[in-house]
């Protein structure tokens, strides 16, 4: 409420960003405002529409404990404080099937002929705070939530227990009205399973239950509450008094998911089945009501890939990465938290990982205050480590735009001889752009061609055989290793790392030049997909590699010699496995087969080299090479 | 494009298998019997093939 009062703060409710271009400081925003039925700087809210709309559907907001007409209030709170048209339900207004609302309307708001309004905006930064989905209990048959009335999920008990909800705060079996006696809540349902559901923790479920279980009690103190959780996990501040409060209040705690809820035919009670495992004992309890504390999931609508919808996400749109779990991915989880990958874009809440209501304000808090320190500075600093293009060698063939995670190249065109505009303020320095282009014509700042070759010249200087090179990216791998060596994990002396900022900076020429130079075996190493903190470029590491194996078929080198892995930085004993197993690899390599590579790409990069040397104008005759 | 089952190799540990490719979408991929990452589809003119080799 306070958001929509402020005179700094426009709000476009019932609105999507359809798209969004441009870098930090100088995003163009598309935003869809759906037709607005109702004006909400007219409306009163005097609520004389809702008695004549003849039709009646479920409440979302009350959990469809309740229901609504076609024209209401979405809740109490609701800004801005007016009424709104749900175009879905409506009988029809072209033709207008039934206008009852607009009749009664004194003021005149109400306006059918509205149509959908696009908005170009003008923006510096972009807070995505789309927040999360509950997870849908349904696949857990076992608990009978789509049998049994009185199973409800949390969020369900929530508006029941709300002074807001349905019943006004009374708690009330939603079978037949009776106030609950015996209560039993479970715990992580659809959090962390493998099988169904999700594999993390949602981290706000424990509490939610210690505070419905204090709730209840405050409500009705004959309520005998009982929870079945596998860990009560209350680490938050003042979190584990409530918790011990709710434990001296008599609020039982059962070790232990149950297998099964069944419903007793003759009394209605509900029967949950358990194994504690404490005791070790099979036990049953039966209640009038059992609530299912359900986790978080990805918001369907804007995080995943793919949802189906057709439309572009907001992941999409900002070309954001995701964690493995779905949620959207931070620049670094530790020192950019609230940061995404592309300047100028903050999280705040649930988009990035499921949190509470602390953790989400504090987070929004902080995604404010950077947004706002970008703003008010009025000039971006970013690191040194960029992409910078050489006019002289570029044959506008494009391909450093299209590799590019961040957008930060903007094509160039070949036909008016215009070349492609590196963008400083919105690049990252992963170097994709660099390791792809065919011509030589980027250089990464601080990580040149040349300073990687010279790594590698000076590796292999000596002993050339007894050397592994590992190229590994900054965020994942080298800190692997660096937990590696923190954990006292050996790993043989042979593996001499080269870092890169990402192992989209693995150029295929320094693959070639480390063999050239007699290493026996080399190996690419960077980011699970999941974790890249260059939102994709990882996937352009994979496609380089296995270009270069078939590429090794052709020549006559073995592929085993060029290796692959994802290695994140927490993988410290990974890192040691590997590296132990790339050195069993580089034993069996004879000092015969390295020499007759080097050999054949003596002549191979010769021939590459005269290529590279010809005149512009048979340049422009000849294909990008392959 | 739909996805197809193609016979993969490990470059690691020579294993063979075969699993979902659709070409086109590069996703991560490790070695059933290793978890390696160097796994590379089998090159269609190598006359090697999963069925066989497992």
């Amino acid at each position: 409420m306070d958001a929509g009062r402020h005179p700094k703060i426009e709000l476009y409710v019932d609105s999507e960003v359809e798209d969004v271009t441009g870098f930090v400081g100088n995003y163009q925003a598309r935003v869809r405002r759906r037709a607005q039925y109702v004006d909400a700087s007219e409306c009163t809210a005097c609520d004389l529409c809702t008695p004549v709309c003849p039709v009646v559907v479920p409440d979302e907001y009350q959990e469809g404990f309740s229901s609504r007409k076609a024209i209401y209030r979405a809740f109490p709170q609701a800004i801005p404080a007016s009424f709104t048209l749900d175009a879905d339900n409506c009988l029809g207004f072209n033709p207008i099937a039934c206008g009852k609302c607009l009749e009664v309307c004194e003021k005149e708001c109400i306006d059918f002929d509205a149509k959908d309004e696009i908005i170009d905006l003008q923006i510096g930064a972009v807070v995505v705070a789309t927040g999360m989905d509950v997870y849908d209990p349904r696949p857990n048959d076992e608990y009978g939530y789509t049998r049994f009335t009185d199973v409800v999920t949390s969020m369900e008990f929530e508006r029941l227990v709300n002074a807001g909800g349905p019943t006004d705060g009374e708690i009330m079996r939603p079978s037949d009205g009776r106030h609950p006696k015996r209560v039993g809540f479970i715990q992580c349902v659809g959090s962390r399973s493998m099988t169904r559901g999700v594999p993390y923790c949602s981290n706000f479920c424990c509490m939610n239950t210690i505070k419905e279980t204090l709730l209840l009690e405050e409500h009705d103190p004959d309520v005998r509450s009982t929870v079945f959780y596998t860990d009560i996990r209350a680490f938050g501040k003042g979190f584990e008094d409530l918790y011990q409060r709710s434990r001296e209040i008599g609020v039982r705690y059962i070790r232990g998911l149950p297998g099964l809820v069944e419903e007793d035919a003759d009394t209605g009670d509900l029967i949950v089945h358990v194994e504690n495992t404490l005791t070790g004992g099979r036990e049953e309890h039966r209640f009038d009501m059992v609530v299912l504390a359900v986790g978080l999931v990805p918001p369907k609508k804007t995080a995943e890939n793919g949802n189906g919808s057709g439309k572009r996400t907001i992941a999409d749109i900002l070309s954001l990465s995701h964690t493995s779990d779905g949620f959207l991915m931070e620049a670094h989880p530790k020192l950019k938290p609230v940061d995404a990958p592309s300047r100028g874009v903050f999280f705040a809440g649930c988009i990035e990982a499921p949190k509470d209501v602390k953790d989400s304000v504090t987070q929004a808090g902080a995604a404010a205050v950077r947004a706002s320190n970008l703003l008010t500075a009025g000039q971006v600093r970013i690191e040194a480590i960029t992409a910078a293009l050489d006019p002289d060698p570029c044959r506008i063939c494009k391909i450093c735009a299209q590799v590019c995670p961040f957008n930060a190249i903007e094509e160039a065109n070949k036909k008016e001889n215009r070349l492609p505009v590196f963008i400083e303020a919105a690049c990252s320095g992963c170097g994709t752009c660099a390791a792809e282009c065919p011509w030589d014509a980027i250089s990464m700042r601080h990580y040149t061609d040349q300073q990687i070759m010279a790594q590698i010249d000076s590796i292999l200087a000596e002993d050339p055989m007894d050397k592994v090179i590992a190229f590994a990216c900054n965020w994942c791998s080298y800190a692997g290793g660096d937990m590696a060596g923190t954990s006292r994990l050996q790993y043989p002396a042979s593996v001499r790392l080269i870092r890169t900022m990402c192992s989209g900076r693995v150029d295929e020429k320094f693959i070639w030049h480390a063999f050239r130079r007699g290493a026996p075996l080399v190996l690419v190493s960077g980011c699970h997909f999941s974790d890249c903190h260059y939102i994709d470029a990882v996937t352009w590491t994979q496609r380089r590699v296995e270009k270069a194996w078939t590429k090794m078929d052709r020549l006559g080198i073995r592929a085993e010699r060029l290796q692959l892995e994802w290695i994140s930085a927490a993988e410290g004993q990974k890192f040691a496995r590997v590296m132990r197993e790339l050195e069993e690899m580089r034993a069996l390599v004879t000092p015969g087969e390295v020499a007759e590579a080097q050999g054949i790409l003596e002549t191979e990069i010769a021939k590459q080299e005269r290529r590279k040397n010809r005149k512009p104008a048979e340049k422009a005759k000849e294909p990008v090479p392959a | 494009m739909s996805a197809t089952v193609k016979p993969f190799y490990c470059l690691r540990c020579t294993h063979h298998y075969r699993t979902e490719y659709e070409k086109g979408v590069v996703v991560e991929r490790s070695c059933p019997k290793c978890g390696s990452n160097s796994v590379r589809l089998v090159p269609e003119n190598s006359g090697k093939d999963a069925a066989t080799e497992e």
